[in-house]
């Protein structure tokens, strides 16, 4: 099977996905959820990778995302296309505009440069300094930039420019996308807007990888602005005469300009015939231009000796960087989105769904990983295969951190079912927290210690959701974050108030509001929510 | 504790526990803002008690506990003086935003106040609400607790109470029926209780809202008193020519003759409304209430007024104009029979005979050719019932700032076997007698009799709105059917 690419649109289109199941928060709700993508793993994923029984969670997730869109494109008929798309769609758009705009911007730019009454020469200055130096500064700019980033270590996603200029496309994207799709439904764009702002939201998890659609918009217009440039010098110096020369008030010699003639043509000289690459020294001394002595002793071969130059300055200090900054961009974003981690919660969540046998039996749940092979077919309702080796693979092993309050009301095994179920893990090794703030110490440094030896995989807090989520417990979340590094798991399990003995009992509609707002204004993309109730 | 020191309390907590609420019977302040989400309240507000210009003593409401745990670890690491220890709390903790509401609360007991630590009763106790009593117990001021059960959960009640008996100096269970008067009464005895000092001070505020509570009692009463004479003796007379038909004018009239009862009746209640609720200007009924019903619909005269029974017995006594007695019987037998048989009553009291056996209606000769038709007043006692039930109702709704909680039941009342769900079905004799007197002598052409009656019905009338504010019960809310 080949490695599936991933595109933009794909990744938007997750997030699309992603957040519209993550808007169902009913218990029922969650429920169709979970039948739907189970239906899609049976029927789709595993035929596929089933047999092999390696399948990374990238390719399942991929697989997934594809038959969505299958069910959501026969379905949305009315409704236009999918955000990925219409992302796509702006983004092409936004590419030729760019082009365009920078075929014009340059065009005009090197058309005023070289505005010629036949009274007097162009100042060969004016067009370096317009067309050359200024886009040398700019590259050097950008250069100096990502060499200062590269010795401070400090990721696009912190700086001040990736910020800037995301948003600015963001903003970009929606104004474009209003004013050009006027016409298109209003939902479509709502959605997009949605999209943009989650992924904006999600850097910790996408890092720079927006940075580069950015990057690669501001190539192509460097390429337009170039190409609009030599072709407006070019229609120029092959549809009228001009004559170009070259001043100062401080007296260069005309050897020291022909020295720095030579420096800049360097890059070209040794390719292009020396008479083409740069004008010769007597064709300098003969294009000088004192005004007080008048131009027309000035002969004209030496007046109009200087345009290869100038071209070839534009087209290898402007055109040629763009254009290799260009093929970088494409590669750079192509390995960025190759690279991308998808471990996020409601990724992982996804993934649970996705590979965890549907149990409808009451009572009975599917043993955790690593106890063998204790669960018969005939445990499992009918139509529900037994775990096969790419399920157990996702399985991973948690660390339970168990309030005080509810730590003696805990029966044995209830909290491995529950896990098992809910979550698809098994539980490592179980944390008493609560008792003091000293014994919530030394499980942090525990837990930091499990994740030095890489032992550490999931963690999972148990949490009474009829207790308002206060300052100290939300701090106590974030400390464990920090001890268990950025990108480890971390599940807040919710249950309701103890009945009949037992602890896991159903969250109630508006707990689980309040809770699921709160974690999410953490703004940690590893940091889910899940509830634990034994059974609805 | 000096005299110009005005004692202060400080309404403590967990988040979401129901401190506003308390504050709010208190203080007798609708403004506070009661919700379910916890952390609503993110500043101290104060609510002072201000008697004759001078404020006597202060409630304020402050934010929940953020870091129980942590606030008690550092105390219990204090080194210093023990009469130290909050000043100190709060000398390191100012301007940190994690501590920044453990902070405001602590403010104003290091500032004196009493403190009044409210739980909700109906969940378990857990390490959290140990370790807030325990860093109220180290502050070192009075206090008392204040169970408040947000859920019919009682299990969990005695263990509450057996942990408060440890650390505080008073425990009350919150009584969500009886706030606002009553609960308040009962909440400021109690707290007389925690600290001798404040006696005096809470003794003045405990009687000046009583005497303010009959104060306001006395103008409902009289506002009741004006709403009955002016609804029972209010008609409309219109001329018509031979160009106008007689039966779409008055059918016109009859209209006409509902909607300026109506209007009155509710220029009433606004007025009673304004006595009590004069911070809310949006109040809106409990759900379940019969006073969501027209005065003139079908349920609302179902519903309330006297049983069938009783209001042939008072249609005996009420005497009045000729003839009425036995319109009356009849319509009261009318309105059991329907009621037996399950309301199939048309659409309020046109369906009884267009107001035939409601309101008097007179055609009569003018001396210019024409003729006048009259509507009014109205003819049947039972008007009086409802028109009684209805605004005692509207009083025992707007009393009680808890109308809008969904965790309080439903009941129904009355007498078993009737539909009634008022206050004059259960009224004694004595009661019902001057209601009758009234009725007759306000219609009747004797000024003596008529202040004589209406002086009776006001006084019975500050009793019961008295009773009616003591009470637990909730009246006038129906389930539906």
């Amino acid at each position: 099977m080949r490695k599936p690419t991933w595109l933009m649109k794909d990744l938007i289109d997750l997030e699309y996905f992603l957040q519209r199941d993550a808007r169902e928060q009913e218990e029922s709700a969650q429920a169709a959820l979970a039948e739907r993508d189970r239906e899609i793993y049976l029927q789709t994923i595993r035929p596929v990778y089933g047999e092999k029984g390696k399948a990374p969670p990238k390719q399942i997730i991929r697989s997934w995302l594809q038959a969505r869109r299958d069910m959501e494109t026969a379905a949305r008929e009315q409704k236009g296309p999918l955000p990925g798309e219409v992302f796509a769609d702006i983004y092409r758009l936004m590419g030729y505009g760019f082009l365009i705009l920078g075929i014009f911007s340059g065009g005009g730019l090197a058309f005023s440069l070289l505005n010629y009454q036949g009274t007097e020469p162009l100042n060969v200055s004016l067009y370096l300094a317009g067309l050359v130096l200024s886009q040398c500064l700019a590259l050097l700019f950008l250069i100096g930039i990502h060499i200062f980033r590269r010795m401070r270590r400090s990721p696009f996603r912190g700086s001040v420019i990736f910020t800037l200029v995301s948003g600015l496309m963001t903003r970009l994207i929606v104004r474009i996308k209003q004013d050009a799709l006027k016409g298109l439904q209003g939902s479509k764009r709502g959605s997009l807007e949605a999209v943009t702002g989650l992924i904006r939201g999600k850097r910790q998890v996408y890092g720079a990888l927006f940075y580069w659609p950015v990057f690669i918009l501001s190539q192509i217009f460097g390429v337009g602005f170039n190409v609009g440039a030599l072709a407006a010098t070019l229609l120029k110096v092959v549809g009228s005469d001009i004559a170009f020369g070259w001043q100062s008030t401080i007296q260069f010699s005309a050897q020291a300009v022909f020295r720095l003639v030579k420096i800049i043509a360097l890059p070209w000289s040794w390719i292009v015939p020396a008479d083409v690459a740069h004008p010769s020294l007597s064709q300098i001394e003969g294009s000088h231009m004192v005004l007080k002595e008048g131009i027309y002793h000035l002969t004209t071969l030496d007046l109009v000796s200087w345009w290869p130059f100038l071209a070839l300055a534009v087209f290898t200090y402007g055109l040629a960087p763009r254009l290799i900054l260009l093929g970088m961009g494409l590669i750079f974003q192509r390995r960025a989105l190759s690279r991308i981690d998808l471990g996020h919660a409601d990724c992982t969540r996804l993934l649970h769904r996705l590979t965890t046998p549907r149990v409808s039996t009451e009572g009975r749940f599917p043993a955790p990983a690593g106890s063998g092979p204790g669960v018969t077919d005939a445990a499992l309702p009918a139509g529900v295969p037994s775990p096969d080796p790419a399920e157990a693979m996702v399985r991973k092993s948690i660390v339970a951190l168990i309030p005080d309050d509810i730590f003696e009301s805990l029966r044995d095994g209830d909290l491995e079912s529950i896990v098992s179920k809910r979550l698809g893990g098994s539980i490592e090794e179980t944390f008493r927290f609560g008792e003091d703030v000293n014994g919530d110490e030394k499980i942090f440094r525990e837990i930091s210690l499990m994740r030095q030896k890489g032992v550490l995989h999931h963690l999972l807090i148990v949490q009474e959701a009829w207790q308002p989520p206060i300052r100290e417990t939300l701090r106590f979340i974030q400390d464990l974050r920090k001890a268990s590094g950025d990108t480890t798991m971390i599940w807040v399990g919710l249950i309701g108030r103890p009945r009949g003995g037992s602890v896991f009992t159903a969250v109630k509609a508006e707990e689980w509001k309040i809770w699921h707002g709160k974690l999410t204004a953490l703004g940690d993309p590893y940091l889910g929510v899940e509830r634990l109730a034994a059974d609805e | 504790m000096s005299d110009d020191r005005i004692p202060e309390f400080a309404i403590v907590g967990h988040p979401n526990e129901g401190k506003s609420a308390v504050v709010s019977t208190l203080a007798e302040d609708d403004t506070v803002r009661v919700t379910p989400y916890p952390g609503e309240t993110v500043a101290c507000q104060a609510f002072p008690v201000i008697i004759d210009g001078k404020e006597i003593i202060r409630f304020i409401d402050t934010p929940g506990f953020q870091n129980p745990t942590k606030t008690l670890t550092w105390m219990k690491d204090y080194r210093g003086e023990p009469g130290n220890i909050l000043p100190a709390y709060l000398e390191t903790h100012a301007g940190d935003p994690d501590f920044r509401d453990d902070f405001k609360l602590l403010e104003p007991i290091a500032g004196g106040a009493g403190v009044i630590y409210v739980v909700d009763g109906s969940r378990p106790v857990r390490n959290v609400d140990l370790a807030e009593m325990e860093v109220l117990r180290l502050t070192g001021r009075p206090r008392m607790a204040v169970i408040n059960c947000k859920e019919d959960e009682t299990a969990y009640l005695e263990t509450w109470k057996g942990e408060f008996r440890k650390n505080f100096n008073a425990v009350r269970v919150f009584n969500a029926n009886k706030a606002t008067y009553a609960e308040r009464i009962e909440l400021l005895e109690s707290l007389k209780g925690i600290d001798q000092d404040w006696g005096p001070a809470l003794e003045r505020v405990i009687s000046a809202f009583k005497e303010d509570w009959q104060q306001r009692n006395a103008l409902a009463a009289q506002i009741i008193c004006d709403l009955l004479e002016k609804a029972l003796t209010y008609s409309v007379t219109r001329s018509f020519t031979e160009t106008t038909s007689e039966k779409s004018l008055r059918e016109r009239l009859q209209k006409e003759y509902a909607a300026a009862i109506e209007k009155i009746e509710e220029k009433a209640h606004q007025k009673i409304r304004k006595l009590f609720k004069h911070n809310i200007f949006n109040y809106s009924l409990p759900a379940h209430s019969i006073l969501n019903e027209n005065l003139f619909s079908k349920k609302t005269w179902q519903f309330l007024g006297l049983a069938p029974r009783q209001l042939i017995a008072a249609a005996g006594m009420a005497g009045g104009a000729a003839g009425a007695v036995l319109d009356i019987a009849a319509a009261g037998l009318t309105f059991g029979i329907f009621t037996a048989i399950g309301g199939l009553l048309g659409a309020g009291w046109m369906g009884l005979g267009g107001g035939k056996r409601l309101a008097r209606i007179k055609v009569k000769g003018l001396s210019l050719g024409g003729e006048q038709i009259q509507i009014g007043p109205i003819e049947n006692i039972q008007f009086v019932y409802v028109l009684l039930d209805r605004a005692l109702i509207y009083y025992s709704h707007i009393i009680n700032w808890a109308h809008g909680r969904r965790d309080l039941p439903v009941e129904e009342h009355g007498p078993k076997g009737t539909d009634k769900a008022g206050f004059t079905v259960e009224w004694s004799d004595t009661n019902r007698k001057i209601c009758q007197a009234f009725y007759a002598a306000i219609r009747g052409s004797d000024d003596q009799q008529k202040t004589s009656s209406r002086k009776a019905l006001y006084e019975m009338l500050e009793q019961v709105l008295l009773d009616i504010s003591r009470s637990e019960q909730r009246y006038g809310v129906i389930r539906k059917r």
